[in-house]
């Protein structure tokens, strides 16, 4: 079991600043992220990916510092608001293209990315082009995409916000039980309450670029 | 070598030794060697006031025309508004020599509509006049036409609503928000019209009309004063310079068929006066620019005969294979510059690139082809004989479009696309390869079809350094003409319009899909 540490993060934005002394988040959990808009949620999550350069501290997984490697060695995977679908692929392309870069077989690239397509519901679109797909779909394939190459962390960036109730409650049912099969150390941000409430173990409240609430989920 | 050093060592290395260090020699060069003694002479200012003089009647009149068919075509439905429309978009990409070809045709001695011209005739102001409209109204049709299509029109039906009649409107609000955009086209045509070649050289008739890049060539081909000529090239780019501070072009190309829109605010009424409007416009672009095209169709046919086929196969292959070499490094070139724009994480970087790339609108083709030359004098046979030196020559005349389309296209990946393909563990060669590449494949055919095409056209560049034996489509046409050989040069026009043809045909579907 491995866990993700943050350590005395600083990440500046102009004359914004997000400070985190310590954070964990264990395998197979998820750590829900609330705050209003502005208050550095997504700037949080692109630290950890590596798209953001770090003033002070470390992201550690399993001993292993993340925060000295560039964003393309991490193994943080990451769904963004918007599915940012590689438009020139299609969908079972694009969920092989993580598999691509790891030099895996093209038989073994398809037959992964058709199981976690079909865990998703979404196997039939395999052949179809991003421009063919609805929103929720193609937020669907953005999901397959990033866990299909089983990091072992994934950061979730508001990733229900353009879906209908209906699609969101189905899409959280699917996500929650991926992070448990794979046991993926999870980081959620969202300012939907329900999303936090149907997905994360534990909460954190960020205001300011700081965290000033912290809880756990009542079993 | 990850893949932004490789550009950046391709963009740096071409640029510095064919632009940067070329007219900072021919600048040194040219203020060392200055020939005083020409400021008195009653030529040097006769030529320098017609260059620009000419160059500013020629964009007010273009911009008139330019303007008012954009404004008209974009609000009024007619029959055939297609097909002007497409006439209005086609004539900045026609070739020069082939326009002029095309003009004589209908306006020379011997033309259709020759004997309604008085006296002088076609040659002299008119015909410079007429030829300088015919590029460059297209110009403005694009460029203002682009802007009116992105205007939030409801300002001017509220504007209506208080009261204003439609020509207040027109001035107080329609005209302000277009203002810009008239002023970069003004800009970009006058910088055009400035560093006119073929048009001055042919049409003006003698050097009572000669301009300062006639004046370049005849001092450095014909009397092999290149003294004269680095003199007269300093005063050209010290003025290209000048304009080029305030040209900023819009930052996205221009997309053809973007003007058309449905908002009628000026032309809507079914009334006498839109009829005669729809005559009007029907009969400029008639006699602008159908007239000729039809004349040099008509003609270009009779002319066939006469062509000796294998020195026209030859030729059509020198042309192309000239056309190929341009349309590829234009496009490497380009590409680089505007990846680097993209990646480069320093501010100056990014402008400095861009300012580069877009420097060779501020230097004319004659100037830059004089400044090779002195720069290397030593390096004569790999510029002349090898056509070296109108390869990079074109490739730079091309690099302001092909980097505007590529960098325009590598800007509308969205950040996200980035992180996602990085986040799944793609390094840069692999997110070059596999997703940049892809996604902007549509500009690089877009943009090597643009080289292809200007290359095809161009002659200034190929008469400065041409060499015995090796002819080009526009060279031979040139000579033809020199020759009083019009039908064969017609012939050879119509050729080079259909390929123009077929070459815009494909950059406009590929533009449209972008």
């Amino acid at each position: 079991m491995g866990k993700l540490t943050l350590k005395n993060l600083k990440v500046q934005r102009k004359s914004f600043e997000v400070v985190i002394p310590q954070l964990t988040v264990e395998s197979g959990t998820i750590l829900g992220v609330m705050g209003k808009s502005g208050c550095g949620k997504s700037t949080l999550l692109n630290a950890i990916a590596g798209f953001e350069t770090l003033m002070e501290g470390e992201v550690v997984f399993d001993n292993k510092v993340l925060s000295l490697l560039p964003a393309e060695k991490r193994k943080v995977a990451i769904v963004f608001q918007r599915p940012a679908l590689f438009s020139h692929l299609t969908v079972i392309e694009n969920v092989c293209f993580g598999l691509k870069i790891k030099n895996m077989s093209l038989n073994e690239q398809r037959e992964k990315a058709k199981y976690w397509l079909s865990k998703l519901d979404i196997v039939q679109l395999a052949e179809r082009y991003p421009f063919e797909l609805s929103g929720g779909e193609a937020q669907r394939v953005a999901l397959a995409r990033s866990v299909v190459v089983e990091f072992p962390v994934l950061l979730l960036d508001e990733p229900f916000s353009a879906l209908d109730a209906q699609l969101k409650s189905l899409a959280r049912t699917a996500v929650k039980e991926i992070i448990k099969e794979l046991k993926l150390a999870t980081i959620l941000v969202s300012h939907d309450l329900e999303d936090l409430e149907a997905l994360a173990d534990e909460f954190c409240i960020m205001e300011s670029g700081k965290i000033t609430g912290w809880g756990k989920k009542k079993l | 070598m990850k893949p932004i050093h490789f550009a950046s060592l391709l963009f740096s290395v071409f640029s510095l030794i064919f632009l940067i260090f070329p007219i900072a020699y021919l600048f040194g060069v040219a203020i060392n060697d200055f020939r005083f003694e020409l400021i008195s002479s009653d030529i040097f200012f006769r030529v320098i006031g017609f260059t620009y003089f000419q160059a500013l009647i020629s964009s007010v009149v273009s911009g008139f025309v330019g303007v008012f068919l954009t404004l008209f075509c974009s609000e009024t439905n007619f029959v055939g508004k297609k097909i002007i429309t497409r006439f209005c978009e086609v004539t900045f990409f026609l070739p020069t020599l082939v326009v002029v070809l095309a003009i004589i045709g209908v306006w020379g001695h011997n033309g259709w509509l020759g004997g309604l011209l008085p006296n002088h005739g076609l040659y002299g102001g008119f015909g410079i006049l007429l030829a300088h409209v015919f590029f460059n109204f297209s110009v403005y049709f694009k460029i203002v036409g682009q802007s009116f299509s992105e205007m939030d029109r409801n300002e001017e039906k509220i504007s209506l609503s208080l009261g204003a009649s439609r020509w207040k409107t027109f001035w107080k609000v329609t005209f302000v928000k277009l203002r810009p955009s008239i002023f970069q086209s003004f800009l970009l045509v006058f910088l055009c019209c400035a560093s006119s070649f073929v048009v001055l050289l042919i049409l003006g008739g003698g050097p009572r009309f000669s301009g300062l890049e006639t004046a370049i060539y005849q001092a450095t081909k014909v009397d092999l004063n290149i003294p004269l000529a680095v003199s007269l090239a300093l005063i050209q780019l010290l003025a290209g310079f000048f304009i080029h501070l305030f040209y900023r072009p819009n930052q996205r190309p221009v997309i053809a068929g973007q003007s058309r829109y449905q908002t009628q605010i000026y032309w809507c009424r079914r009334s006498l006066g839109r009829q005669c409007l729809i005559v009007l416009v029907v009969g400029i672009v008639g006699v602008l620019v159908f007239l000729p095209l039809l004349n040099l169709l008509t003609s270009g046919l009779k002319g066939f005969i006469k062509l000796p086929i294998e020195e026209l196969a030859s030729t059509l292959a020198t042309s192309l294979a000239l056309g190929l070499k341009v349309s590829f490094l234009s496009t490497l070139i380009a590409l680089s510059a505007a990846y680097m724009v993209q990646h480069s994480s320093v501010f100056w970087v990014k402008k400095a690139v861009s300012f580069i790339s877009m420097l060779p609108v501020a230097v004319s083709t004659m100037v830059l082809g004089l400044a090779i030359t002195v720069t290397f004098p030593f390096a004569s046979d790999w510029i002349q004989e090898k056509m070296w030196g109108i390869v990079c020559i074109q490739s730079l005349t091309i690099l302001p479009l092909s980097f505007r389309i590529l960098s325009e296209s590598f800007s509308k990946i969205e950040k996200e696309i980035y992180f996602s393909s990085q986040s799944l563990g793609a390094n840069a060669l692999q997110q070059l390869v596999w997703i940049e590449l892809p996604l902007v494949k549509r500009s690089i055919g877009l943009a090597a079809a643009t080289g292809l095409g200007v290359s095809l056209g161009e002659v200034g560049a190929v008469l400065l350094f041409e060499s015995q034996g090796r002819l080009t489509l526009p060279l031979w046409m040139f000579k033809l003409m020199g020759k009083y050989q019009f039908d064969e040069a017609q012939a050879l026009g119509f050729i080079l319009l259909l390929m123009m043809v077929v070459i815009f045909m494909v950059k406009e579907k590929w533009e449209s899909s972008l």
